[in-house]
């Protein structure tokens, strides 16, 4: 083998993978397109109360060169009323987490294909003691529309380019609406509309009512995107990378509207982002990820004043302060986010870490329990558990 | 054992890449060590042709294309070597003859009708009109030359003049239209514009008038079909430069080209290796494209009589000779195969181009 | 060099640490400190306003500022006993902009002549010594990118002055600006788009040192190989194709690309904004690191606090296409003046969910850069705005050394006048409602 082409794959190689990859979307297809009935996708909580729990999520993607385990046995809850911020770098998986829970992983090459997403409904009842919920995973297309975009609604990070040019905002608004409830009338939806509007601090409700996407500026067009992720009254809003696109002073001011929505409608939120700052500023719980796996959990104070997992002191140790000084050199952490195509089946951070021990060399780490609510995913803590 | 090896090289590579680092943190002086060494090559990827041959073959009518335009040029390019029977303008000599029966029919004084028939043998020197047999696998034509060999000739002109005058065309429209593109302006103006007047001269019409001229020179074959070439791509070459041009303005605002502003590179460099080469994949389609209807202007203009003359042979012409009824009607050998070559041809020609334009888009999904 | 300042700088005593004089026409001045008393002597095209430091430890720091330059010039420094003085550093302002202006025609007359435009850029200043960075700090539509385009003379300019290591470059030709083409260098936002795709990294990288004959034309791949590996670029990548790469080793090819046509200015025009935070660090560690053995200047433009906190020594606000502020890193960040200033600071998240921050939070959004606010561009958001700032433009006001700011409230004859200009105010709100009646009367 010549030097030069040991980064490309061979031919053979790539055929094999294509071969691996036409099976193995066809077979998840099938799956989906077998008759559930409502007992197949219904299931007990562990906790009532939480909205979502999810558990070993597995989702992957068939590409050329090989299978991406973009989420490999994703595992964690969102308790009622809380925000559960979910950190990492580009390629984590904390953005297919958020698709998986809405079922928009792009399809045939997107798959789950393991893992539980156990949503709290409150149509189900109970099962005796036990909380009855829908498991997502497991649920047909038909039975999403009723959760999706109502109970379970989403931010995106561009608010350029996520809402529809050619229709007014309020066209857009009262469509929410007219899907979920369809017994409102057009004056309510309309009345409906601009009242949500104006909870999200837009001063001239009803002007921006009858604008157009493009005569709105970043700011405007993020509350009116939250707005409508507002409408159908949802149990759980997941905020993916809300502000990234924005000014400093308007992230300030779409946080601050976050927080207050949060408190006042009593939902909870899932914020996905990659700035340390914003989840020490809206989260309660945290989540650290990297290369698709969970590798820190706890409440904001633990991973904020107890980091545990190297990543995640690296991460906060590597973000510059306004605060810190500017004469040493910054720390950094050395090497590349790994692509998840074939990992090796040892600690994904191995490679970069500075407080490897001989045990890195062993198998993927459990999650350890170093409080009841803080878990890491790292041998340097196995003892502590004993 | 390979694998072995480059997990051990990783491993070392990580111990070194600690090592700068706490020698960097505690010393702060050794700037020049920190260097990054920690590459896990856990994965690979294709090769960019790799890629592109991949999104190619994953569509089946560029694989049905592909096998079109292979089959002409073998059937152009080494027909004729392997079956040399006859030669492009070699008439069958052999003598043949035919009957030519009349009847006349009278009314006598008597009023009784009378019937003569006359029957003439008519000997020929030239095996013409000949029905498709093991001598001419496809009959021959009123010059009793043969169908099929005429067939393989005429495919290699129609393909060399398509080849040859797509080649021409994008010399033009790359730097005609990389200079409108690149300096904008005046020069881009007066460039589009005598894009647009070609755009809006009624080719076919025109094309009549410089066939009656043409054909006034007097020209020998071959330099007829040199004119030919020149013809056609004096009618084509404005499209490939609206295309390079709309291409290169979109290109001009990346970032890398101006980067390549702020090295300070020359212009010819900037124009033709930065932003022309960029151009490539879409100047290939669109070659790829012309082809076929090069090939399709080419039998016009020989159908018309401007293009290919007799006795070389050409699809064009080979069709043109289908311009009477008899021949239209009982001798469909004459002119229906070189039809189906042309359809196969431009059929041919589009699909690849079409596979080639989803292969080489870079902003197609993987 | 820029070792040399290292070592001499950090001493502090009760004694005033430096005194500042101004070289005469002659190109001569006197400096006195403690026991030290030199006469500095410069030669050079013009020699007025050269700046002339005597530390209190015995060392002069000569600088020259930007349209004179130090190329082409002399320094003699002699103490009291006619002795030549050793702890002599030269420097220069190697760039300065003055009163700059880019306006973008938004609409033009059938002749050409511009009726309205976009004021990108309106009257911006700014020095740059030697080895340091100025960062510029901005929200979107601010005009810091066509600031750093002007400097480059990617767009012409449309007013004011470019001075460059002692030459005026602002209405140079193409052809004149190759000659400071690998001096300038540019490092952008987006490493995706900033790399030519069909090209190897070594090509890349080599391109415009084999067209500027920077090096020999057989030493061209070591010197590649060398560049490379100052950059944290493993050798191998030399073949490779930049899709291969990620944001952070894509970063490093452009930074690797800019470094190896040794230029001695290089704007960063958000390099590392497109990156994660962990490979952030390392690119923000590798350009800090090529200034200290290189003495790059550096231009950073950025949004991230945080980030021009850590790696600059001077820092200018923006806001509309002005400059609200500026001053040295430090101060600003200790004694922010301007309320815009203020407000972006305190709008930083801060990774400590304890710490709440009292915020600032701004209302409205930015304007559009088309169609800015009369007087302080910054008012309609202003926290602290007066009558005067809505029809009066602030003026620049050094508040401390060196530390400028644009705000009435630091401008001592507003701010003791403010009932003239509050009545002034109101004259002119009743004159413009007049005014609309009259209209409305002739209309109606």
């Amino acid at each position: 083998m010549s030097k030069k082409n040991t980064n490309y794959i061979s031919i053979k190689e790539s055929r094999a993978i294509l071969k691996h990859n036409i099976k193995q979307m066809k077979y998840y297809e099938s799956l989906k397109r077998r008759k559930r009935s409502v007992e197949d996708y219904t299931t007990t909580m562990r906790d009532s109360n939480n909205v979502v729990e999810i558990e070993g999520l597995k989702t992957v993607f068939f590409t050329d060169n090989g299978t991406v385990m973009s989420v490999n046995g994703v595992s964690f809850d969102i308790p009622k009323n809380k925000v559960v911020g979910v950190v990492g770098e580009s390629g984590c998986g904390k953005s297919v987490t958020s698709l998986s829970i809405m079922q928009l992983v792009q399809a045939p090459q997107g798959q789950v294909i393991e893992g539980k997403i156990r949503f709290n409904t409150d149509d189900l009842g109970m099962d005796g003691d036990k909380k009855l919920a829908y498991d997502i995973v497991q649920m047909p297309t038909s039975e999403l529309y009723k959760i999706r975009g109502k109970d379970i609604t989403m931010i995106f990070q561009e608010p350029m380019t996520s809402l529809n040019p050619v229709f007014t905002i309020g066209n857009q608004l009262d469509e929410v609406l007219f899907v979920h409830t369809p017994e409102i009338t057009p004056e309510e939806a309309k009345a409906h509309s601009i009242e949500m509007l104006k909870k999200v601090g837009i001063a001239m409700p009803e002007r921006v009512y009858k604008s157009y996407p493009h005569e709105l500026s970043g700011g405007m067009r993020q509350r009116v995107m939250i707005a409508m992720a507002l409408s159908g009254n949802p149990k759980l809003i997941i905020a993916d990378e809300p502000t990234t696109a924005l000014d400093v002073t308007i992230q300030a001011q779409i946080l601050e509207l976050l927080k207050e929505l949060q408190r006042s409608q009593g939902c909870s939120i899932m914020l996905i982002t990659h700035d340390l700052g914003v989840i020490a500023e809206m989260a309660d719980e945290v989540v650290v990820m990297y290369a698709g796996k969970v590798i820190e959990k706890g409440t904001a104070s633990e991973i904020f004043h107890n980091p545990l997992h190297p990543y995640t002191i690296g991460l906060q140790k590597s973000k510059p302060l306004i605060t810190s000084p500017s004469d040493q050199p910054l720390f950094s952490i050395p090497g590349q986010v790994p692509n998840p195509i074939n990992l090796p089946d040892t600690c994904y951070f191995k490679n970069r870490c500075n407080r490897c021990i001989g045990k890195c060399d062993g198998k993927y780490p459990e999650m350890i329990k170093v409080s009841d609510t803080h878990y890491v995913s790292c041998y340097l803590y196995e003892k502590e558990e004993k | 054992m390979n694998k072995d090896k480059r997990a051990q090289d990783n491993l070392e590579a990580v111990e070194e890449a600690i090592q700068v680092e706490e020698d960097t943190l505690a010393t702060e002086t050794d700037l020049e060590a920190e260097e990054e060494v920690v590459l896990v090559e856990n994965y690979r990827e294709m090769s960019p042709l790799q890629l592109t041959a991949r999104r190619f073959f994953r569509s089946k009518l560029s694989i049905v294309g592909l096998v079109m335009i292979v089959f002409l040029l073998l059937f152009s390019f080494f027909g004729p070597v392997l079956y040399n029977r006859w030669g492009e303008t070699e008439a069958d000599k052999s003598e043949t003859s035919y009957d030519s029966i009349i009847y006349y029919t009278y009314t006598d004084a008597n009023g009784n009708e009378v019937t003569v028939t006359e029957v003439i043998t008519i000997v020929e020197n030239l095996n013409k009109y000949a029905d498709p047999s093991w001598d001419h696998l496809l009959g021959t034509d009123d010059q009793a030359f043969d169908v099929f060999v005429r067939l393989m000739y005429g495919g290699r002109i129609s393909l060399t003049i398509g080849f040859i005058v797509v080649i021409l065309q994008t010399l033009i429209g790359i730097v005609l239209g990389g200079l409108a593109g690149y300096f904008g302006g005046w020069v881009d103006q007066l460039i589009m514009r005598i894009v647009d007047i070609f755009n809006c001269i009624p080719t076919l019409p025109i094309l009549l008038i410089a066939s009656a001229v043409i054909d006034s020179w007097q020209l020998e074959a071959d330099e007829q079909i040199y004119v030919l070439m020149v013809v056609i791509t004096v009618f084509s070459w404005s499209g490939t430069a609206r295309m390079v041009r709309g291409q290169i303005l979109t290109l001009r605002e990346q970032e890398y080209i101006t980067a390549t502003e702020v090295m300070g590179l020359p212009t010819w460099r900037k124009i033709f290796v930065h932003l022309i080469t960029n151009v490539m994949p879409q100047l290939i389609v669109s070659m790829t494209l012309g082809l076929g209807s090069v090939i399709l202007y080419e039998s016009t203009l020989s159908y018309l009589g401007l293009g290919v003359q007799l006795p070389k042979a050409a699809w064009g012409t080979m069709i043109a000779g289908a311009n009477d009824r008899s021949v239209l009607s009982y001798h469909m050998n004459m002119w229906l195969p070189a039809g189906i070559l042309i359809v196969i041809a431009v059929l041919g020609f589009n699909f690849v181009g079409d596979g080639l334009r989803d292969a080489m888009d870079p902003k197609a999904k993987k | 060099m820029a070792k040399k300042t290292e070592k001499i700088q950090p001493v502090a005593t009760q004694q005033p640490e430096q005194v500042v004089t101004f070289t005469d026409a002659q190109g001569s001045a006197n400096v006195q400190l403690g026991k030290y008393n030199y006469t500095v002597k410069v030669e050079c095209k013009s020699p007025e306003k050269v700046e002339v430091t005597l530390f209190n430890d015995g060392s002069v720091k000569v600088k020259f500022p930007a349209d004179v330059g130090k190329k082409n010039s002399k320094v003699s420094v002699v103490d009291s006993n006619g002795n030549e003085v050793e702890n002599v550093i030269v420097k220069e302002d190697i760039l300065e902009v003055r009163n700059l202006k880019k306006y973008f025609p938004l609409s033009k007359t059938l002749l050409g002549k511009t009726l309205t435009s976009l004021k990108a850029v309106d009257d911006v200043s700014f020095k740059l010594e030697e080895g340091t960075t100025i960062g510029v700090v901005g929200e979107s539509g601010c005009g810091k990118t066509t600031l750093g385009r002007t400097i480059l003379k990617l767009y012409e300019s449309d007013g004011g002055s470019i001075y460059f290591m002692g030459d005026d470059i602002t209405h140079l030709k193409r052809k004149q600006m190759l000659k400071y083409r690998t001096d300038i260098q540019l490092i952008f936002q987006d490493p995706y788009s900033s790399l030519p795709p069909r090209m190897t990294v070594g090509n890349i990288i080599a391109e415009a040192v084999r067209v500027h004959h920077i090096v020999p034309k057989d030493q061209v791949k070591d010197y590649v190989h060398d560049i490379m590996k100052q950059c944290g670029l493993p050798r191998h990548f030399y073949d490779r194709f930049p899709h291969e790469f990620s944001g952070g080793q894509r970063q490093r090819i452009c930074i690797a690309r800019a470094l190896a046509v040794k230029p001695r200015l290089v704007i960063c025009d958000e390099p590392v904004s497109a990156l994660d935070v962990s490979i952030q660090a390392q690119i923000i560690n590798l350009l800090k690191k090529l200034q200290k053995t290189k003495g790059f200047s550096y231009v950073f433009i950025s949004h991230d606090l945080s980030v021009v906190k850590y790696i600059t020594d001077k820092i200018m606000v923006m806001y509309l296409g002005n400059v609200m502020e500026t001053g040295e890193t430090d101060e600003i960040f200790d004694n922010p003046l301007h309320p815009y200033t203020k407000a972006l600071f305190s709008a930083v998240p801060v990774p400590d969910p304890d710490v709440k921050m009292e915020r600032i939070i701004l209302g409205g959004d930015i304007p559009s850069p088309a169609n800015p606010p009369k007087g302080c561009k910054f008012h309609t958001r202003c926290s602290q705005c007066m009558d005067v700032c809505k029809f009066k433009t602030p003026q620049y006001i050094e508040h401390s050394k060196n530390h400028f700011v644009a705000c009435h409230l630091y401008d001592n004859e507003v701010m003791s006048n403010l009932d003239k200009y509050n009545k002034e105010y109101k004259e002119m709100l009743l004159e413009e409602e007049q005014k609309a009646l009259r209209n409305e009367k002739k209309q109606g």
